[in-house]
């Protein structure tokens, strides 16, 4: 079964920061016996549609061997083995992502600035949804919220909170930050909504068999 | 995908000992890990904790007293010699 | 089948008594209970001792007996006391080595003698509360690990209970500021206000690098027991380094 890996820069581990072997070379194994031993000591890896609750530095396909366990957020598995990197995920790419996750959060922002709809909230919609870099998102939030309403606050925070995340480069914080934004505005549904999303965009940008 | 339960960096400070020990229950672990990729202050303070680890194993070498290592070498002979 | 971790491929030095210098990153990991067996060369130096080998039982006493002092300290109060305690330990050492199994290595076994004759002796001063008890925190107390004030409140608004201010990397100061003689005094003054329970889990866990069931048994303790104990000594220490790393 082919399925994905993040890795630290090196092909490292990020929890147990062993070293992964390159494409052709040896399995690596976890425990061998029962599903529950899996779970805790197997390989673990991503579908398309984990892909961004995992994000690190480098995005590897993996093949999986033995049995297999999925869980809500993960596969587990007896063995697996590197067998390409996905070169299109790197810096360049990452950082895009990290924008991006900040302007839905800023549409999430426009959204209760537009519902709440005083004439300085209207105003300030107009001008956050103008802007399209993270560091305009962070002065157009930071202008907004003088004027603007509660549920439209606690929006801007987060977007300036993903913006803030999209400046530093830091992706898997900006894509939590959007999620849970939309979690709280929207409850679950909005969550997993968000999550859906982010997974789509990295299937798409990174060309990846979903 | 998981969206019901998210421990926060208050709860997860407790929690490192538990984790570095292997006793995390396997849904609590998933919590964890996906807590340290989204949350760099909590992954410095994993970092700090095992820093402290490393730095503890440093404790361990301090020098014997001559005088106890005099004695231990006597004891050592008449233990040999019986 | 094992992990098979490549790149943590155990590297012994080349003294007989390097086992204990093996990369200990191993126990930063975690599930790092994983590895089982005695350390290489545990069964050279038994036999080098049970020959009689002065040079073998030299340096495998520079090497612990300082450890084995100070541990002792955690049941008895006087320095003397402790360095008796120690001495009888060695003792014990060689009149078991020709019944010692090697079902634990060689360094669980010597430390678990300690343990016992320290237990013996403590409870034989019948020792009372002194002046610098008051030192030692208290050891039921539910202080959390991190400062309360080092996190947002409950109510705020987008990040409750997530930190306020991240904390600083130490990884960008040199080495020696972490692992130099002042940090080492530091940890050991640190251990030595520690309540005992406390102090006997971090020295045997992280400072001696005994694994988590051994010390359980030495100690008689149950799993969940030693962790927490391990959990607030770790958090003391942690603090301890940070006010030194960190001054404000």
């Amino acid at each position: 079964m082919i399925a994905y890996k993040f890795l630290c820069s090196g092909r490292i581990a990020p929890f147990t920061r062993h070293a992964w072997p390159e494409p052709g070379g040896d399995w690596v194994t976890g425990s061998a016996s029962g599903a529950t031993a899996i779970c805790l000591d197997g390989v673990h890896a991503c579908r398309a549609r984990d892909l961004p609750l995992w994000l690190d530095e480098e995005l590897w396909e993996v093949e999986l061997g033995g049995t297999i366990v999925e869980s809500d957020s993960k596969l587990a598995a007896e063995r697996g083995r590197l067998t390409r990197q996905i070169s299109a995920w790197n810096p360049g790419s990452a950082s895009d992502f990290a924008l991006a996750c900040a302007l839905r959060t800023r549409d999430q922002a426009l959204w209760a600035l537009r519902r709440s709809g005083t004439p300085e909230e209207l105003g300030a919609a107009d001008s956050l949804a103008r802007a399209f870099t993270a560091r305009e998102v962070l002065a157009a939030c930071e202008a907004a919220e003088a004027t603007a309403g509660e549920q439209a606050k606690l929006a801007l925070g987060f977007t300036a909170d993903a913006a803030g995340s999209a400046l530093d480069d830091a992706c898997a914080e900006g894509a939590y930050i959007a999620a849970h934004a939309a979690g709280v505005l929207h409850g679950a549904p909005g969550e997993i909504a968000e999550r859906a999303w982010q997974a789509d965009w990295l299937i798409e940008r990174l060309e990846l068999r979903a | 995908m998981s969206v019901t339960g998210e421990i926060t960096c208050q709860e997860l400070v407790e929690l490192v000992t538990s984790y570095l020990e292997g006793a995390l229950p396997e849904k609590e672990r998933v919590l964890f890990e996906q807590h340290l990729v989204i949350c760099r202050a909590c992954s410095t303070h994993l970092d700090q904790v095992r820093a402290t680890q490393r730095a503890l194993r440093g404790v361990g070498r301090a020098q014997i007293d001559p005088g106890a290592r005099a004695k231990l070498i006597d004891a050592f002979r008449e233990w040999k010699s019986q | 089948m094992n992990l098979v971790v490549a790149a943590f491929s155990p590297q012994p030095s080349k003294s007989v008594l390097g086992w204990w210098q093996w990369p200990l990153e191993r126990t930063e990991l975690p599930h790092h209970d994983h590895v089982r067996t005695a350390p290489p060369g545990d069964a050279e130096l038994v036999a080098a001792l049970r020959a009689g080998d002065e040079r073998a039982f030299v340096d495998l006493v520079e090497q612990l007996h300082p450890s084995l002092v100070r541990l002792a300290r955690s049941w008895v109060d006087s320095p003397a006391v402790a360095e008796e305690v120690a001495q009888e330990t060695w003792l014990g050492v060689l009149r078991g080595l020709d019944s010692f199994e090697s079902r634990s290595s060689l360094k669980t076994w010597i430390f678990r003698i300690l343990v016992n004759r320290a237990k013996t002796r403590g409870e034989r001063e019948s020792r009372t509360i002194s002046f610098t008890d008051a030192a030692w925190r208290d050891d039921s107390s539910d202080a959390p690990s991190v400062d309360a004030d080092r996190f947002l409140g409950p109510d705020h608004q987008r990040w409750p209970q997530h930190w306020a201010a991240p904390p600083q990397r130490w990884d960008e100061l040199p080495e020696e500021r972490l692992l130099g003689d002042e940090t080492r005094a530091l940890i050991e003054r640190e251990i030595a206000t520690l309540p005992p329970a406390q102090r006997q889990v971090i020295e045997l866990r992280d400072v001696e690098g005994l694994n988590g069931d051994e010390v359980c048994r030495m100690l008689d303790l149950t799993p969940g027991n030693q962790r927490v104990l391990l959990h607030r000594a770790r958090s003391h220490v942690r603090r301890a380094l940070e006010r030194y790393l960190e001054p404000a």
